[in-house]
């Protein structure tokens, strides 16, 4: 899976950086992982520049979302 | 953790580990009142505008805001003074994983690579829908009113 940074990822043939790029371990299907790039990464990102951590008081403010929900099982993690 | 909704109606896709508190007038204070605290420790916000202003004044001591979006279209607010921000120890961080793809791709790359650990590591991706050509256009509104949770992929 790649991220694709100028929204090109609508089309038949795309064009992705190799350093934007990642092959998709075994067990993990295709669908499933293209909601790493631009989704998980994000909650990943987030919940490490906040350092979020147990005893924590967390607000997130949109919470059911994509984003929202992987910050929510990231944090519970 | 405190998780903000648009509507009530969106608590059935509400990840186990959030207490909701629907948004809209008082958002913050009933937040703030659900959690028997007097601020937060860390705000995660992408609604911007009001809800980004209100959450500014919701901070704890030493505590710390992260802007990721600005959903409801609305403009940012101004930034406390950094005098303030001395004054109650608080920080307000920006992130955007588009941007950092586009100028540090290897800062974006060790972030989708640290989730591919995770998932080696136990952590469950939930599948997103995967729909056709035919349902994307539906797929797409859906999205825009909020009625889906996460990503819709459309398989060609």
């Amino acid at each position: 899976v790649a991220f694709t940074v100028d929204g090109t990822g609508l089309a038949d043939v795309a064009v992705a950086r190799a350093g934007l790029s990642v092959p998709v371990p075994a067990g993990l299907d295709l669908a499933t992982a293209t909601t790493i790039p631009l989704t998980w990464a994000t909650a990943f990102g987030l919940v490490g520049v906040s350092h979020a951590g147990a005893g924590d008081t967390v607000l997130v403010t949109a919470a059911s979302g994509g984003v929202g929900s992987a910050i929510g099982q990231l944090l519970a993690r | 953790v405190i998780g903000g909704l648009r509507s009530p109606a969106q608590v059935a896709t509400l990840a186990a580990a959030y207490t909701p508190v629907t948004q809209g007038e008082g958002f913050v204070a009933r937040a703030l009142q659900t959690a028997g605290v007097p601020g937060f420790d860390i705000v995660l916000e992408s609604v911007g505008g009001s809800v980004l202003a209100s959450v500014l004044g919701g901070l704890a001591v030493g505590g710390q805001v992260v802007s990721y979006g600005a959903a409801a279209g609305e403009p940012d607010p101004a930034p406390p003074p950094v005098p303030d921000l001395r004054a109650q120890n608080l920080t307000i961080t920006g992130f955007s994983i588009l941007n950092r793809a586009r100028k540090a791709p290897p800062k974006a790359l060790s972030l989708i690579q640290g989730v591919l650990a995770l998932t080696q590591d136990g952590l469950h991706i939930p599948a997103p829908a995967v729909v056709g050509w035919a349902e994307a256009i539906d797929a797409h509104i859906a999205q825009s009113e909020g009625r889906s949770r996460g990503k819709t992929v459309v398989r060609l």
